[in-house]
């Protein structure tokens, strides 16, 4: 639960909704209500994990596609949530506010495998180390392996079947961007 | 509510149509008629005894460019003709991998006149056609049910099964579409247990 204290600068209600407090209790708590796009700025201009990932990302890294917005949130506050999007847990909350592209490919795992793998085989440049920490992280060696990212960065653990390399290729040339 | 096309979908469809081709639009654009979530790509299906015809008429269409052809798919990489930048695949389908106890063109017809309305590209395909010609993939099956998994985890509803499973039952598919739909949903359970 979020916490403030009656000093603290004020928080627009319309996201931050107060909860009663306890009697004699020096904070007030908060749920977080978002609706909308403009919800999830409010909330990340307060200095709070959350992003909102738009199928504006693989689209602009060359897999042009369409899917519901899906609200990335640090861990913590996914219980606090009332919000109508898709709600995806990012225990890397310090990457919230300005996600890297590795961090991206990592948080479209739990969106769409194929289009992750293939924002990578379309991209120049690629951290192997930074996409193994992310993957690592977010426990998605399975999905990673799944799709062979091992082929990007190589120290992602295997963890359960690949897919044939002719179906893996396959899915590489299809949906050009 | 369904999105306009982009201009090249508009141009592909229009080539089909210039040509005479009884489609019926699968793959994303499909599912996009009821649910969000799509590629770019254009799928789509003819009757295998118009197949051989509307592959050599849209040879002739400029737009449509490198091809690979197999007995059950023509695949072009096609471009527009005002802005070579836009590009998207095509796959032009009939009905042999999916068509089960049915010759492809009675499974066609079948498709026709039970599993189809009238979207934004043509006669088009209701979304549980699309997740049953997915999880009967030619090739690797499971690629294609990443996609059934993906429109699902996205919030697509799950009672468009219901309809995969009834497709199969008029195919004699049911077994192999059992245990794929089996996978399927095993897997959303896995995410949903964390």
């Amino acid at each position: 639960m979020l916490h403030r204290s009656p000093k603290d600068r004020p928080l627009p209600p319309q996201v931050f909704v107060r909860l009663r407090s306890a009697p004699r209790r020096p904070r007030y708590a908060y749920r977080l209500r978002i609706r909308d796009p403009a919800d999830v700025d409010v909330v990340r201009r307060r200095g709070l994990g959350a992003y909102l990932l738009t199928a504006d990302v693989p689209t602009r890294h060359h897999y042009p596609m369409r899917f519901p917005p899906v609200l990335v949130v640090d861990p913590r506050l996914a219980p606090l949530l009332e919000t109508p999007l898709r709600v995806v847990p990012f225990r890397a909350v310090e990457v919230l506010q300005d996600p890297p592209f590795e961090a991206l490919v990592t948080m479209m795992l739990r969106v769409d495998e194929i289009a992750a793998r293939v924002m990578l085989v379309r991209s120049s440049r690629i951290d192997p180390g930074m996409l193994t920490r992310f993957v690592v992280g977010e426990r998605l060696e399975r999905s990673a392996t799944l799709l062979r990212l091992q082929q990007f960065a190589p120290g992602i653990p295997t963890v359960g079947p690949a897919m044939p390399i002719a179906a893996v290729r396959e899915q590489d040339r299809k949906n050009p961007g | 509510m369904v999105e306009p096309p982009p201009i090249l979908l508009k141009e592909l469809v229009a080539a089909l149509r210039r040509n005479d081709i009884a489609y019926i639009v699968v793959g994303g654009h499909a599912v996009a008629e009821e649910f969000p979530v799509m590629t770019q790509d254009l799928d789509v299906m003819v009757a295998l005894r118009d197949f051989d015809s509307a592959v050599a008429r849209l040879r002739k269409e400029p737009m449509f460019g490198r091809e690979d052809r197999l007995a059950w798919i023509a695949r072009w990489e096609a471009r527009s003709p005002e802005r070579p930048g836009e590009v998207a695949d095509v796959d032009l389908l009939n009905g042999r991998p999916y068509c089960g106890d049915l010759t492809p063109d009675e499974f066609f017809d079948y498709l026709s006149e039970h599993w189809t309305t009238d979207g934004v590209l043509g006669r088009t395909a209701r979304p549980p056609v699309v997740w049953y010609t997915r999880l009967l993939a030619v090739g690797f099956w499971g690629g294609y049910a990443l996609k059934v998994i993906r429109d699902l985890r996205a919030g697509a509803p799950v009672g468009w099964l219901d309809g995969v499973r009834e497709i199969a039952r008029r195919t004699g598919t049911t077994k192999t579409i059992n245990e794929r739909i089996a996978y399927v949903e095993d897997a959303i359970r896995r995410e949903a247990d964390g």
